[in-house]
This record gives C-alpha cells, structure tokens and sequence, in this order.
C-alpha cells in the first residue's frame, strides 16, 4: 500500500495541517482572511440596511436587481444570494475549527497556543452571532467534517453553548489591545470579545451581565471616541482609539493580496467612479437626525458635494430624484459617506477597513443594558458621550421606557448603515411598526428563511416559520 | 453393393496430435460420424467407390476417395485463411474460432488509408461501434474516439495499449509501423484491463520481422504526397447584404449600399491548397535466434491556413532475441520527436468580420476589422510553436519451461517532454485589436510512466479439451510535472530574445504542478475449449490504485464469457455446403474507469488565505483547508451485457459478426452541491460517485468477397452500429432536479444539460414554432417581455402561458442514432479501385458561432431572407444584434447527420515478373482522395465538430476545417 499512496504533488493535505507552531500561525491568520469574503455578513447580499428605513437598494434601477427583492420583502427562500451568504458564513466557521480542533495537538508555547485557539473561539463566535441573529435555529457545528445531514438547534443554544462560552473564553485567555502590538496589533482582544459579549448579552436579555461586560470595555480605559467623529470611520483612524474589532484590508485585488469589495459596493457610482453604489441612505434617516447632528453630514454623501476636494456628480442612469405615484419625492441619489475612502481610482476603496466593533457602540450597548438591568442614571453617562461628540445637548430622561425609545434612535443615528438597525428593530420588537410599511411581516421575517438549496440537501432541516 | 466398415485416425498435421470431434461422412450414403476422444474413428459405409469428406473447425476439409481401403489415417491443416485467424485479445492472442469477446482487429493495410498524423483516423466508419471523429483540422490534432457511447461525464477516451504499454494518444506512432489495431468492446474482451478497460480499449501491435523466403532483409520504401483543400466555404452575406441587413437594424447606417466593399475573408484566410506528406522507410527480417524490424518514418502536414504545421519523425525498432529454444527476449521501442505550429484561432473571426470592411489601410498597415477584429491581423501577430519528444516501450523475457508454462517479464515505459513558446508582439490596429506590451510564454512539461508486468501463462490441450491460462502481476508509476512562465515587454522581438530574461521583471508570472499515480494489479484468466464446439472464458483483475479514495484503494473487474460454435455439432453436418460457420457468444462483466478527477479525494490546504494585519497593515499569510476531500472516492464501474454470434456462409465468401450490448456505468463521478454547514463555500460542488448512466446498442458487421472466373476479385463489406445514450442517474443528494449545464458559448449561455431521462450532454434551449408574423400572433401567444412582431415564436412548453427559462427543454444531441460504413472493392490484374464510406445519422450540432452576438456580426446568407413583414419567412426572424432570437433555442440546432466518401484509391501493382528483373520484390503506385465528398445539411465547414468533453459536444464555435486531401503514393518493396 506504500506503493499505491501518492499525495497531491505541491500541495499539504488535512493531514499534514498544522503541524507545528508556524502552521498554527498560518491557520490562525486564514480565520481573518473569511472577514473579508465578500458573501460574508453584508460585503455582498443582503446588504440588511436595505431592508430597514435607513437604506434603498442604491445603485441604477438595473443593477443588482436581487436586492430589490429584499428591500421590498418579496425575497423568497430560493434566493440564491441567501445560500451563498450562509454557505460563506459556513465556510468562515470551518478555518476556525482547523485551529481549535488541530492546534491543541501541536507542540508549542502554552500561552501562545491558548492566544491561537482563543482568537479562534472569538470568531467562531463572531461567525455564530451572525447565523443566529440572521437565520435563527440552525445547524450547530462544533468541529471539523459535520455530519451531511445534521438538523438544526435552537437559537438559545447556539448562543449558550457557543457564543457565550466561546467569548468568555476569548475574554480570560487573550491579551487587551495594547498587549498586541506591532505586527499583532489588529488581532482579536479581550475587550473585543468582552464587547462582543455584552452584545450577545443584550440580544438575549441578560441585561445586567450585558452592562457588566461594556461597563469593563469602558473602565479598561483603553479606548475613547475619536474627537471627529467621521475619523472612526476614515484612514486615520483605522486601528485607532475607537476601533474595538476591524477588519484590516489592503487597496489590491481581493483574496490573496489582501482587499475587500465592501465599500467598493456601496462607494460613489458615476462620477467619481468608485463603486456600485448600493445601500443608499434614505430621506427618512435624513431627516431623522436631529438639527444639529453633525453625524448626519458624516453620514450622507449629496451630490454636488465636496469631500476631499472630489466633485460628487453621481451615475448618469440613476435618477436624481425618485417620484411616487404622487409626485411626492421618496428617494433621492445619495451615497453612504462611512466607507469614503480618500483617493483617486476605484482601487482605493478595497482598502477600506470594516469597523465590526467600534467604542461608539460599547458605550450604547452599557446605556442600553444599564438602563432595561434598572439604572437609567448610569445609562444616562455613557449615552450622553455619544451625544457630546455628535454635537447635541445631554439628555435627562430617567423615564426606562421613554429612554429606552431614546437609546434606540440614538443607535440608529449613530450606527447608521453599519448594519445594525434592521436587527436592532427585530430584537426591541419595533420592526412591525417601523418597517411593517415597507413589507415587514411579524411572524415572517423576523429571520431570513433557510435557503431552500440547503433544505433539498439536508432531508433534517427545516424551514422557519411563516417561510 | 458390401457394406464396408472404414477405421482409421485423425491428426493435426503440424503437431501430429490426434484430434477428437472432427466429422467424418460418406458422400454418397450420407452416413457420418465424429472422431472420438482419442481421434479415431469407425464408419460404416455402402459404397466402395465412396470417398470420404473430413471436416473440422478450423481446419481445411478435406476429401479422400475411399479406394478400397479400409484403414485411412488422414491429417488434416489448420485454416489459415479465415477463420482461425490468430486475433490480438488483452495480455495474449487467441484463434478466431475460440473467441468469446466482441473484438474487431483491423489490418495494416487499411490503417495508412489516411493521411493523418493519427492512425485511429483511419478507423472512421471501419468498425461496428467505434466513432471516430475529428475535433479539428488542425495538422496534428488527435481525432476524439468513442466506443460504444459515453460511459462518464469525465474522460471518455479509449485506453491504447501500444507493445503492452498503457498510454492515451497514439499521435506519436507512424501508422506505417503498425501491424494491427485491436479494438476489444465487451466486458470479456476488456476486462482484464481492470479499471481502465470501461471506455473500451484498442490493443496496437507494431511490426515484426519475419523470415523471407530468400533469408535476405526486407527492405520497404514508402511515399506518398498530397494537397490538403477546403470543400467547401460557408456560404455568408456579402457586403451588400450585410448592408441592407444592417441598416434594418440601424436604419441609415450605410446610405450607399452600392458602394459598400465586399470582402470575403474565407478567401482572406485560407490557403488555395496545403501539402501533406509522408516517406516511411522500414528494414526488416529474421534469421534463426533473432528477428527485427527497423522504422524511420517522416510525417509532414502544413495547415489550410498560414502558420500551422506539424511535422513528426518516427522511429521504431522491435527486436526479438531466441536465445535458447525456451528463453526469448526483446525490445519494442518508438521515439518521436515532433514539432507543430499552433493554429491561429481566427475561423469564428472570418466568420464574424464584417464583408463591408476592407482588410488593409491605403497605406498597407491592416485595417479596423468590425465583428471580431481583422482575421489577418490576427493571423500576422500569432507566434507559437510547441516541441515534443515522445519515446515508448518496453524489454521483455520469456521463459518456457515444463512443457506448457511460459513466463513472460516486460518492463515498459513512456516518456514525454514538451515545451511550447508562444510570443505576441506588440501592434496596433484597432483599440479592441492591439497589444501594448508584447507577451511571451512559456511552458514545459515533461511525462515517465513505467510499468512492471510478470505473467505466467499456460496452454494445454488435453484430448478434446483445450486450457489457456494466464495469471499476473504489475504495478505501475505514472509521474508527471508542468513548469509555466510568462512575461511582458521584452527588450526586443527578435525570436532570439523569446525567452523568459529578455522580458520586464514586474510582469514575472510562473507555474509548477506535478503529478504521481500508481496502480498494481493481479491478473487472471482462463480461456477454456471443448471439442472446439463449447467455449468458455473467465478473466479476473484486482486493480489497487491511488486514484481511489484511501477507503476504496481496491477494486475487483471481472467476466464470465459462453461460446457455441454451432456448425461443429454434428447436426448442423448437413448444412455445411452452405453454412460455413455460426458461433453463438455471450458475456457479461465489469470493468472500471478510473480517468477521473482523483484529487478529489483529498482536502487540499489552500494558500493565500491571507489575513491582514499589524500597526502598518501587512499581509499576514494564512493557509486553510479547501473543498472537503472525498476519501471514498472509488472508480467508475461500467457493467456490460454482450451477446452476439459470428457467421460465414458458403465457404465463407459472406462472414460477419451480429452484437447487441447493454453497458450501464455505475458510480460516476459528479461534483454535486454540498450542504452549507460543511463549510465548502458557496457555489462549490464536491465530487461523489453518484450517477449513472447506460448506453445500448446493436452492432452489425459483414464483409462478402469473391474471386471470379474471369480474374477479378472483389469484396463489400460494410457495419453500422445504433447508440442509444440515457442518463438514469444524478446524485441522490440534489433532488429529482439535479442536473449539469454546460456547453458555454463564452457569452455566458450555456447550451447543454445533462439529466436524467435525457443523453449525456443534451443540448437545451427553447423550442421554436415560428415566427411571430402579427401583432394579433404575438399578443395571442405566450411570449417574452420586449418581444417583437418578426422574432422567434418560442413554445410554452409547460404550458404556464408565460415564456420563461422553465420552458427551455432538450432540443437535441450530439450523440448520433447511428454510424454505419461501407467499403467496396474491385481488383483485376494489378489494378484496384477500392471506395470506403462513412456516415452518421441523428445527430445534432449547434452553430455556437451564429449564436455568439456579443457585438454586431456578419451573419450566414440564409438571414438575407429575414422576416419583413407577415407572411415573408417563417423561419429567418427579423434582424437584430443578439438580444431575444439569442437566446439557446433550436433556431441554432442543424441536423448534423452526413454521409462521406472517406477514401476513394486507384492503385496498380505492377507485374512481379517486371520487377524480379529489376531485383524489386514488390512495387505498387496509387492516387487517394480522402473524403472526396461529404453529404451533409450542415451549414459549416465539415459536420465533424467533436470535443473532448462529453458534456459539452458538437458546439461549434469556429472549428479549424477538415480538409480534404487528393494524394500520389508509391510502395517498393526490396
């Protein structure tokens, strides 16, 4: 049988990796290379924006037109994009079991080894939030080479028996921010997983273990807010004090040479040619912002403006202004001005850092928490920081349910088109009023439908309800 | 009258031993009886002037005049003539007569029929079942053979087996060299090559020396030139036309029709004629310890159009060593060094190129060329060359010892090594056709199989019963590596600086792979005959190979084979003055294909999963495992039912072979969508032995030839074959729905779909009924959005009233119904005139380069009667550049049946008396067209489109033409 075993010349196989401590490392950063896979979380499809009242599609009416399907919730199961996204999200989870499932076994630095596999929980957990608050019940894999055919687990215990331990185990075993440094620094930390878990608190009502958590992130006195608050999401401020967890990119090809297509789908179309641009900024975020909000300006990119010393003309194809039945103006062309990125030709924008995790959210998640755990007056501390740098006065509401209202606006005017008002509307129960007018229905999308290729592949899944 | 009882013995007259079962019978009193066990016999007979007929399979009857004896020992010889041909089978030859298998061997004599680099392209229309079709003009280009169907979405290929070596092309073996092509069919015939047998296999014996009467060498002198010429030429719109076409489209566009040039780029391209020639030259004989044959021949085709040639020298030698009267050893060895000039690819771009465009500039520079760019720009700025050094062979030993063993050790190898260059200077002729920085590259592979093959054989006939035993072992090593590189802007473009230092550093890409496979087999098989009459034969290979998932590295191939040769009962005596011969053959078996995509078994570690990282942002390299390996992975197993019987009738003057098969493959490879949560990605397949699919058919072969009175001889013979192709098959896993679509257009159509219940590779597209000729029609019909009055009327197969992709369905295929050929032959006194027809029958192609409208493009003349109005054409829609009438639909499908005179030769031998006094042993000279004509629908060059890839076939996109070819030759023999 030696005769007959003839590995694949120039390449390792599963069984030769990893093997020893620089295999692990080389494992270990290849979990960080799915961050910028472009079906991964909401580089590509659904870009979930669109499916909330802070975004349309964007781009000309002919292009992407799979994407209208979800912002007017007439997406079905057998869309091709969801399977792909899911699929991807998968694929992301599997580099990360090649590190906890194949580092353990290696011979090398304690400490360095736990760091390995704990950055490998961290994403793996990452990688789960996502699934579940995307699909909701679904496949729990645990380790390499599944079963085919596993059915899916309850939400709650994905969380339980996952993404919880996963990322308390990042935050006990890795170093903060400031103990990575020079080639490291970027890597996943303690206070971003601890961040990551006050989230993952948040989304399943444990309040008072939510507040703990961001309330550590704050007292660690590691990070701050940047001054301006566009630097959070400009060059300068990449890996800066108000990055918890981002995803480094480089201004090349995407893979390999280190890119990604995130803000080169939503960046200017037309003139300046620097992207597709989807996830367009709707008038009703506009017009959401309070007066004198300066995030508003930093949010919203207008044609005719000025950045940089570029004119923005904008897409020929598109409209300027789009008209309802009426006559009544619903959307105008606008761009997301958070994935700006300074610079001259379409290539700039694959170097765009995505912020996963910014200190600006930590502070909203301790106000969130502090405030449904009982103590609006603490709440009230890390809210009105926010607002500080937005430019607008304190506020001195103590009411829960009133300031509970409050600290959800606020999220979306802070984390505008960062993704996270579609999901925040689900999880506070408003998204039947607020997004019921644009094709929401209770019962139905509070998750994205199993696709329905991965059902006819796996006889013991099933599909959630209202799908 | 007395009666007279006669006894005596019968004995084969070459090894004086007695033969039981030979029939003895008066020819007067009609009385008859066998030869026992021992070959003796005892009959009793009325007349004492009655002679004696003794006959026996096999061997010559014979008739004897009783004379009063009564004792008559008579020995009878072997036939030679027909039936007890000696038949090339896998590891071993076998007597006609005891065959059990389908197999068909072809003669020398007709494998240098045409004139190709390849000697399987001879075999068009020669053998029931075997399809041998040209996938291009191209001067070297191998034809695609397939035998009996398409067993496998992978490949398909045939195995050749060339002096006991395994290899897939037998482009490097001048068909001079060859004595005979074997093709075995069925499980009996094949399966003893195991898991490389499925697709069938063609054993190629190469010549040998023998002993001439004068114990002098023979030597041989062959020379044959010709002229290669396009049949015919696609029959498109002259300018003018395409004027008037166009300005329908975009009305005003030429105001002057009458002044629009008109180019015709077919005439651009091609040459008038191109030369093809050959000159073999062979040195061969045998003395009493040795025999030898020596080959050196030179092959040289330039192609139709400029820049492509291939041109070949090979060199044979086989030698057999008797150095004592039981041990025996040899070499059987080729090396053909081969140098071709790659085609430029500008067939689909004459096809395209505007006829109103000129093709130079007044000042001589070439001109802007629209659809496609200018074909002789192209043409002027291709530069590649590919060398090649294949050498094959093998060194045996035999070694006979007990009486009937005979152990054989052969050791054999193939090599290879080619290198290819190809350089595109810089130029400008148009911003769509220019090179700003020129490019070169480079490539080099090289190839070393060995293989080790013990076997023991031995045969015995023990009174009626006859054993022929084999058992064996082998292993073989197949290694193969690529090493590529490329680069851009060279210093200079003079061909001495085509090499990969004279380019601009920054644009320094490489390339390596490398491959290594291994396979060990045990072998075994019995070949047993009783009294000539009932035949039985049992073959057994067990193949371990690393191509097979670690789980499966085993794998058993085996058949069972009856056969009755009905004529030598004693029965069927009184049908012997007519019936010469019928032999009833059964088999059944498996056999494997193991061509298929073996790495797939593994979980590769990818490279390049590069994070990004670091104050400074720097790329962080990562590696993580690719697509889950499949350690399963197995073979592909071909189960085939064979039954046929052979006949000859009337001294078999008439003989031929009658064979219907079932062969179902099973555990075919296929890359099938894999649940998400495994982590394969998205749109990623992984490969599982997971389909299935069964091919049938019946074959018929006969050949009738005589000699009359007067001195003419003649011969017809012909054979078709029917192909039925099914799918039964595609993978649990992907619902009832599954399915594989290919065939890409390259405009991102794709045109063929492989399912279950359809052939493999079945073209897929819409359904036309028509054309929409009025508003009233259109608005009434199930339609498209955006169609138009004028545009193809699509049929609403599912009947939704609605248009749509799901309405597409399998509109034709590639595989034909039926193959048949014909030969006919007549001779007198020297000179014979000898015709060979081929033909196929049910197939279709789609004319992928009409279908292809990325741009505007001239179009083939039937558009000129395009659609203008209701009532105007039912079948050429109004013009448009692409849009809907684009679309994949039978509009594109053409009946790609056709019939051909393959050869037609006229060939004199002259008188022997004239040659013996000039000291020549034989000289013959003859004039050859090959494929004189071709009766065919088909719009294109030649209806010979074949691809390698089984589910992507007769997609013709801009095929290099087939030519036909009008050549003189001589043979001297001294």
């Amino acid at each position: 049988d030696d005769f007959l075993d003839n590995p694949p010349q120039g390449f390792l196989t599963d069984g030769q990796f990893p093997e020893s401590a620089e295999d692990a490392l080389r494992a270990v950063n290849a979990m960080y290379s799915d961050l910028r896979v472009w079906q991964v979380y909401y580089g590509g499809y659904p870009i979930v924006d669109i499916m909330s009242d802070d975004a349309h599609k964007g781009s000309n009416p002919g292009d992407g037109v799979n994407m209208t399907l979800f912002e007017k919730y007439t997406f079905g199961a057998n869309i091709g994009d969801l399977g792909a996204w899911y699929a991807s999200t998968y694929e992301a989870i599997k580099s990360t079991h090649v590190v906890i499932d194949k580092v353990p076994a290696i011979e090398m630095d304690e400490t360095l080894k736990t760091r390995y596999i704990a950055q490998a929980r961290f994403l793996r957990a990452l990688h789960y939030f996502q699934l579940a608050r995307s699909f909701g019940d679904v496949p729990k894999v645990t380790a390499l080479n599944p079963a085919g055919d596993l059915p899916r687990s309850p939400k709650a215990e994905i969380y339980n028996e996952i993404i919880i331990p996963d990322l308390i185990f990042a935050r006990d075993n890795l170093p903060t921010k400031i103990e990575w440094s020079g080639a490291d620094a970027g890597r996943a930390s303690k206070h971003a997983a601890q961040a990551l878990l006050a989230k993952a608190y948040l989304y399943t009502s444990q309040f008072q273990l939510a507040a703990d958590e961001a309330m550590e992130v704050v007292n660690s006195t590691l990070y701050d807010l940047e001054i301006d608050y566009s630097s959070a999401f400009r060059p300068e401020g990449e890996f800066g004090i108000e990055s918890v967890f981002e995803v480094g990119a480089l201004p090349f090809g995407t893979g390999a040479e280190g890119g990604n297509q995130f803000a080169n789908t939503q960046s200017v179309r037309g003139t300046p040619n620097r992207g597709w641009g989807f996830n367009r900024p709707s008038l009703d975020l506009i017009n959401s912002f309070e007066e004198d909000d300066v995030r508003m300006e930093a949010t919203v990119i207008f044609l005719q403006e000025i950045i940089d010393g570029v004119l923005i003309e904008g897409d020929g194809p598109t409209p300027d202004e789009t008209l309802d039945g009426d006559g009544n103006v619903i959307q105008i062309e606008t761009y997301n001005q958070k994935v700006w990125v300074p610079g001259t030709d379409t290539q700039e924008p694959f170097g765009y850092n995505v912020k996963e995790m910014r200190y600006g959210e930590v502070l909203l998640i301790a106000a969130e928490a502090l405030n449904e755990a009982g103590s609006p007056g603490l709440a009230l501390i890390e809210l009105n920081k926010i607002r500080l740098r937005a430019g607008l006065e304190d506020i001195t509401e103590t009411d829960q349910s009133i300031l509970r209202a409050l600290i959800l606006t606020e999220r979306r005017h802070e984390m505008a088109l960062e993704q996270e008002r579609f999901y925040d509307l689900v999880r506070t129960a408003n998204a039947p009023a607020i997004l019921g007018p644009l094709g929401f229905v209770s019962g139905k999308h509070e998750n994205f439908p199993m696709p329905s290729s991965e059902l006819l592949l796996n006889s013991n899944l099933t599909q959630n309800s209202g799908w | 009258y007395s009666q007279i009882t006669i006894t005596g013995s019968v004995r084969d007259i070459a090894t004086n031993e007695t033969l039981p079962g030979v029939t003895i019978y008066a020819n007067n009193s009609k009385n008859g009886v066998s030869a026992d066990i021992n070959g003796q016999y005892s009959l009793a007979t009325k007349a004492a002037d009655d002679s004696l007929t003794f006959s026996y399979i096999g061997y010559i009857p014979q008739k004897v005049a009783i004379g009063g004896r009564t004792t008559i020992d008579i020995s009878l010889a072997v036939d030679t003539k027909n039936l007890d041909e000696i038949v090339v089978t896998a590891y071993g030859t076998q007597r006609k007569s005891d065959l059990t298998g389908a197999i068909t061997m072809v003669k020398a004599e007709e494998i240098t029929k045409v004139p190709s680099s390849n000697a399987m392209q001879s075999l068009q229309g020669k053998v029931a079942g075997l399809q041998v079709g040209a996938s291009s003009g191209a001067p070297g280009s191998s034809p695609v053979v397939r035998l009996r169907g398409v067993g496998t979405f992978n490949n398909a290929s045939v195995l050749y087996v060339v002096d006991g070596v395994f290899t897939n092309d037998i482009n490097f073996l001048s068909s001079s060299d060859i004595e005979s092509l074997t093709v075995l069919k069925d499980a009996s015939a094949t399966a003893l090559y195991g898991s490389r047998g499925a697709n069938g296999v063609i054993v190629v014996t190469t010549k040998r020396g023998s002993s001439t009467a004068d114990g002098k060498p023979r030597l041989q002198f062959d020379a044959e030139y010709g002229i290669q010429v396009l049949p015919k030429k696609i029959d498109l719109l002259s300018g003018q036309e395409f004027a008037e076409v166009y300005n329908v489209i975009y009305p005003g566009s030429f105001n002057n029709i009458a002044r629009v040039p008109n180019t015709d780029w077919q005439d651009l391209i091609f040459r008038k004629s191109a030369p093809v020639q050959s000159y073999n030259f062979s040195l061969s004989g045998a003395s009493e310890r040795n025999d030898y044959y020596f080959g050196v021949s030179y092959f040289n085709q330039e192609g139709i159009i400029e820049k492509s040639k291939y041109e070949r020298v090979s060199i044979k030698l086989n030698n057999t060593f008797y150095i004592t009267d039981n041990i025996r050893t040899g070499v059987n060895l080729v090396a053909s060094p081969s140098r071709s000039n790659g085609a430029p690819n500008v067939f689909a771009n004459a096809y395209w190129a505007w006829p109103s465009d000129v093709p130079y500039n007044p000042d001589g520079s070439f001109a802007e060329v629209r659809g496609g760019g200018n074909p002789l720009a192209t043409i002027e700025y291709t530069n590649s060359e590919t060398n090649s050094l294949v050498s094959l062979g093998n060194l045996f030993a035999e070694f006979d010892f007990l009486k009937d063993f005979t152990f054989r050790s052969s050791v054999g190898y193939e090599v290879e090594y080619t290198e290819s260059t190809s350089f595109t200077p810089v130029f400008f002729v148009a911003p769509l056709q220019s090179n700003i920085t020129s490019d070169l590259n480079k490539n080099r592979f090289q190839r070393l199989n060995w293989l080790w093959e013990n076997t023991l054989t031995y045969r015995k006939q023990i009174k009626r019963h006859r054993f022929d035993a084999l058992a064996g072992i082998t292993s073989q090593r197949n290694h193969s590596e690529s090493l590529g590189a490329s680069t851009q802007n060279l210093i200079d473009e003079n061909p001495d600086l085509w090499y990969i230092g004279a380019g601009d550093n920054t644009f320094l890409t490489a390339s390596n792979g490398a491959e290594t496979t291994s396979i060990s087999s045990y072998l075994f098989r019995l070949n047993y005959s009783f009294d000539n009459r009932y035949l039985f034969t049992v073959n057994y290979r067990r193949d371990g190979s690393s191509k097979f998932g670690i789980n499966n590295l085993y794998a058993n191939f085996g058949s069972v084979a009856l056969g009755w040769n009905i004529t030598n009962e004693g029965f069927m005596r009184g049908t012997s003055n007519w019936l010469t011969n019928l032999k009833l053959r059964g088999s059944y078996g498996t056999v494997g294909n193991e061509k298929i995509p073996w790495d797939r078994q593994y979980t590769l570690v990818n490279n390049g999963e590069n994070g990004v990282l670091g104050n400074d942002e720097a790329i962080a390299t990562g590696s993580s495992y690719g697509v889950l390996g499949n350690p399963d992975l197995r073979w592909e197993t071909t189960e085939q039912l064979n039954i046929g019987f052979d006949f000859g009738f009337l001294d078999d003057r008439l003989t031929g072979e009658v064979d219907y098969y079932v062969k179902t493959t099973k555990d075919i490879l296929v890359g099938l969508l894999s649940p998400g949560h495994l982590g394969n990605g998205a749109f990623t397949t992984t490969t599982r032995n997971a389909a299935e699919v069964r091919n049938s058919g019946l074959e018929f072969q006969a050949l009738w030839r005589d000699d009359l009175q007067n001195g003419i001889s003649y011969q017809i013979g012909g054979n078709f074959a029917t192909i039925k192709n099914e799918v039964l098959k595609m993978g649990r896993l992907t619902g009832n729905n599954s399915f594989i679509a290919s065939g890409a257009l390259g405009n991102g159509e794709l045109v063929t779909y492989t399912t279950v219940g359809g052939p493999i590779g079945a073209f897929y597209g819409f359904k036309v009924d028509g054309v929409f000729q009025t508003e009233d029609e259109l608005a009434s019909s199930p339609s498209q959005d955006g169609q138009q009055v004028g545009d193809l009327k699509f049929v609403d197969v599912n009947g939704d009233g609605v248009i749509t992709d799901a309405d597409k369905t399998i509109i034709g295929s590639y595989i034909p119904d039926f193959i048949y050929g014909f030969n006919l032959n007549v001779g007198y006194k020297g000179i014979s005139l000898g015709f060979d027809f081929y033909g196929q029958s049910g197939n279709e192609i789609y004319n992928g380069k009409n279908a292809v409208r990325p741009n505007q493009n001239n179009y083939e003349a039937q558009v000129a009667d395009y659609w203008r109005g209701p009532g105007t054409s039912n079948t050429e829609p109004r013009p448009t550049a692409g849009g809907l009438n684009y679309q994949p639909s039978e509009y594109f499908i053409q009946d790609g049946s056709y019939f051909r005179l393959r050869t037609l030769t006229l060939a004199y031998e002259f008188p022997k008396q004239w040659m013996e006094a000039i000291k020549v042993y034989r000289a013959s000279v003859y004039l050859r067209g090959t494929n004189v004509f071709t009766l065919s629908e088909y719009t294109g060059y030649s209806p010979e489109i074949n691809s390698g890839d089984v589910l992507s076939s007769g997609i013709d996109l801009g095929v290099f033409p087939v030519t036909s070819t009008y050549a003189i030759g001589f043979n001297f023999t001294f």
